[in-house]
């Protein structure tokens, strides 16, 4: 007893004095500095899914564009007069053939007479002033020619808009031109029949200003982009997020049995804010029980779910969308 | 681009492979050149999965005159009940409807409504008529679409003013779901009073959702297994009215009773065959227990099994051709299915545990069954050829499925343990997920659904 106490002690001690010894020369845990790498998750189609671009754009200056903007607004009541006539020249040249149009501007408008000549060359000056789109009404002056095939539609109302709206112009998209066309002539028709004092022009021009600087979507010929492209597509991750929520949308008729019993097609068509444009339209419809309420439940969870919140920039993508509600998964017999 | 290259018509022309592709190639390049998607290229996208949420769907109280009007809210209270019951709506808070109940005869105010999420809206009224009669009247709307679905009236003495309720609520179940409804039924079932040791039991009936009780015997003798006729105003049920067990029918409208058939031994499970002509029912000889069925215009009766086991609780397919019925031929207490005459007997159940009391689907698409295995009794439902199965709720007991006369929805009894516990009413749907209780005056077993009131 004794000695194992003596013993354990002496061992202690020895212990406690190595230690003294030891520990402070130790090297210290010093945790080593890690840099936090930031991590963004994008979607690869904003990468890749890039605007062809146009050898005959002019390059965009930004500045540039967001000057004229505010001048637009603000222009219109003092110089209606002046102004007004480059623009109609402008659209004109672009605008298909003077022919079909000639007569009707012509006699309301004697400006309009005057500014063929000049089409091409005025256009690079005037736009600037007048048009609501900052950067894209100097380029389409340059690029007007080559467009024209594609606006013919929209002949006649070209004058009118002409200053107001410089998108006409613009290539790409055929079926965007033809509305506002029809839009903006309702106005603007009724005005030119009566008068063609230089006041009621400029009258028109005030009002159509705000219509123009809204649409964004027809733009001029550029050198490339990452919006507004007409051919982007929505991404698979895109498409689950929006098949995840319909499915949150559809009360599905709960007393079927089989998948095939409430499979229904549908077809919808969008605006550019996610709204339904009309009718939800069935194309295919089940047979048997669910026959009429099957499709019914469907158009409830079309309607549900609007407004649908997708890319603005793939509108062109999404403007219709065909569904097929065929609960496979809740369902499989 | 996809959509674009689909959309290249090829020529089926007998033109080489090579040739269509390259073609096919030329064509995807030059629409790639124009830059322009064909206008037909549509999103496509499938869905394959909903939800079972409940409709939430608005019901005010309907419009009624001057004294009439607590019965206008009365009867709207009743169709949210009931819809309420059957899980797949979801009636909204009536103190929320800022709008004023609008007559059924005027458009309702859709905005109003689709604020509170309603997707269905019910608006109705009430009228006295001259003679003395009730005039009810409802229209079923559409919210999202701003459109009636539909829309009925009726006429009916005051007193019967729930049953006009149950119609209603059978109409809007029919046009939102597809199926026919199930409310304008009864349950007639057997009433317990009395200590656990000493229970009084008689036979009573009452609306599917417990309103308008009666009894139909005194509770001197014992009853059990009462069974609804499907084609009239009839149920058999056995009782034991002497020294054994017996099968009877009774008449509910006039509390005529009849023994069913004249058999030297018990007589037991009996239920009647889909159109109401026949009695199907075992009789116990010598240990054995074999199922007849009993024409109840010929009295005659035919032997459907003969071997040396128990066989029971018979039930007919909806169409009559086939029986499905439980057996311990194989050892223990299984579900088998023979045809209408006998023949053939397939052993359809080979889960664990014994399976009993199988009743077939008025829908014919599925067999319900009590199960019992460790120590539990489940309610479940399985395909005819026993595939399929699902145990829909389990505990300490429960036994005796119904059917809903849609097949949707299945009632029983579930029994609660100790001195003071008893059985009660409960109804499922097959879903699994919305499991209510059946308000009866007491206790309360062996309920049996009624056919649609016609």
């Amino acid at each position: 007893m004794r000695t194992g106490l003596t013993v354990s002690v002496f061992l202690h001690l020895i212990l406690v004095a190595w230690g003294i010894v030891t520990l402070p020369s130790m090297r210290s845990f010093d945790p080593s500095q890690i840099e936090s790498v930031p991590v963004d998750f994008i979607q690869i189609a904003d990468v890749t899914d890039l605007d062809k671009g146009q050898k005959t754009a002019p390059l965009l200056a930004e500045k540039v564009a967001e000057k004229p903007a505010e001048k637009i607004a603000e222009t219109p009541p003092p110089p209606p007069p002046a102004p007004e006539p480059p623009p109609v020249p402008e659209v004109k040249p672009p605008a298909p053939e003077p022919v079909a149009e000639a007569p009707a501007p012509v006699p309301p408008e004697p400006k309009a007479e005057p500014e063929p000549p000049p089409p091409p060359p005025e256009p690079v000056s005037a736009p600037e002033p007048p048009p609501p789109e900052p950067a894209p009404p100097p380029q389409p002056a340059a690029e007007a020619p080559p467009p024209p095939p594609p606006s013919p539609p929209p002949p006649e109302p070209v004058k009118v808009e002409a200053p107001k709206t410089p998108a006409p112009v613009p290539r790409p998209r055929p079926p965007r031109p033809p509305v506002r066309v029809a839009e903006a002539q309702v106005p603007s028709q009724p005005k030119k029949a009566d008068d063609s004092s230089s006041d009621d022009l400029a009258a028109l021009i005030d009002k159509s200003e705000p219509t123009g600087s809204t649409n964004t979507t027809d733009a001029p010929a550029t050198l490339g982009g990452r919006t507004s492209n007409p051919d982007a597509k929505m991404t698979a991750d895109e498409m689950s997020a929006l098949r995840a929520r319909m499915e949150g949308c559809w009360s599905m008729p709960s007393g079927a049995t089989s998948h095939t019993e409430l499979r229904t097609v549908v077809r919808i068509a969008l605006n550019e804010d996610g709204s339904l444009s009309g009718m939800p339209e069935i194309v295919e419809s089940p047979s048997g029980t669910y026959a009429v309420v099957a499709p019914e439940s469907v158009v409830r969870a079309v309607r549900r779910c609007a407004p649908y919140n997708l890319p603005v920039e793939k509108y062109g993508d999404w403007r219709e969308i065909e569904m097929t509600f065929d609960p496979v998964d809740k369902l499989p017999g | 681009m996809a959509a674009a290259f689909i959309s290249v018509p090829v020529p089926p022309t007998a033109m080489g492979r090579s040739v269509r592709r390259l073609v096919a190639a030329c064509g995807a390049l030059l629409l790639l050149a124009l830059g322009a998607v064909p206008a037909s290229a549509v999103l496509k996208l499938d869905v394959t999965g909903g939800t079972v949420q409940p409709l939430p769907i608005a019901i005010p109280a309907f419009a009624a005159g001057g004294a009439d009007s607590q019965l206008g809210a009365d009867v709207a209270q009743v169709i949210t009940a009931d819809l309420k019951r059957s899980g797949l709506f979801a009636p909204l808070d009536p103190s929320t409807f800022s709008a004023a109940a609008s007559a059924p005869d005027q458009t309702p105010r859709f905005g109003d409504w689709r604020i509170l999420n309603a997707q269905a809206l019910v608006t109705g009224a009430i009228a006295r008529q001259a003679d003395g009669r009730l005039r009810a009247e409802f229209r079923l709307w559409d919210i999202f679409a701003g459109q009636q679905m539909t829309g009925q009236q009726f006429f009916t003495s005051p007193d019967n003013w729930r049953r006009v309720a149950h119609i209603i609520a059978d109409a809007i179940y029919e046009r939102l779901t597809g199926e026919k409804g199930y409310f304008d039924t009864r349950i007639v079932f057997v009433d317990e009073t009395g200590p656990k040791d000493k229970r009084v039991k008689r036979l009573a009936i009452m609306d599917q959702d417990g309103a308008n009780v009666r009894y139909l015997t005194r509770g001197n003798d014992l009853v059990l297994t009462p069974r609804f006729n499907p084609s009239s105003q009839e149920v058999t049920y056995m009782s034991y009215g002497g020294d054994q067990p017996r099968v009877y029918l009774l008449n509910i409208e006039t509390g005529q009773r009849e023994l069913v058939g004249n058999f030297p031994g018990m007589t037991f499970a009996p239920r009647f065959s889909p159109d109401g002509q026949k009695v199907i029912m075992s009789l116990q000889q010598d240990g054995n227990a074999n199922i007849y069925a009993m024409d109840l215009r010929s009295r005659t009766t035919t032997r459907l099994t003969n071997d040396a086991s128990i066989d029971t609780s018979p039930s007919y397919a909806p169409d009559s051709s086939r029986i499905v019925f439980e057996s311990d031929r194989g050892g223990t207490q299984q579900l088998y299915v023979m045809g209408a005459d006998g023949s053939n007997p397939q052993r359809i159940s080979f889960g664990k545990g014994s399976y009993s009391t199988p009743v077939w689907s008025p829908r014919g698409d599925l067999i319900a069954f009590t199960r019992f295995s460790g120590g539990q009794f489940a309610i479940g439902v399985m395909k005819p050829d026993g595939s399929g199965e699902r145990i829909l709720t389990e505990g300490f007991h429960n036994e005796g499925p119904t059917w809903s006369p849609n097949g949707r929805v299945l009632m029983f009894f579930r029994d609660t343990p100790g001195a003071n516990g008893g059985p009660q009413l409960w109804s499922i749907d097959l879903t699994g997920y919305n499991e209510f209780r059946v308000p009866a005056p007491s206790f309360a077993s062996d309920p049996a659904w009624s056919p649609l009131i016609n």
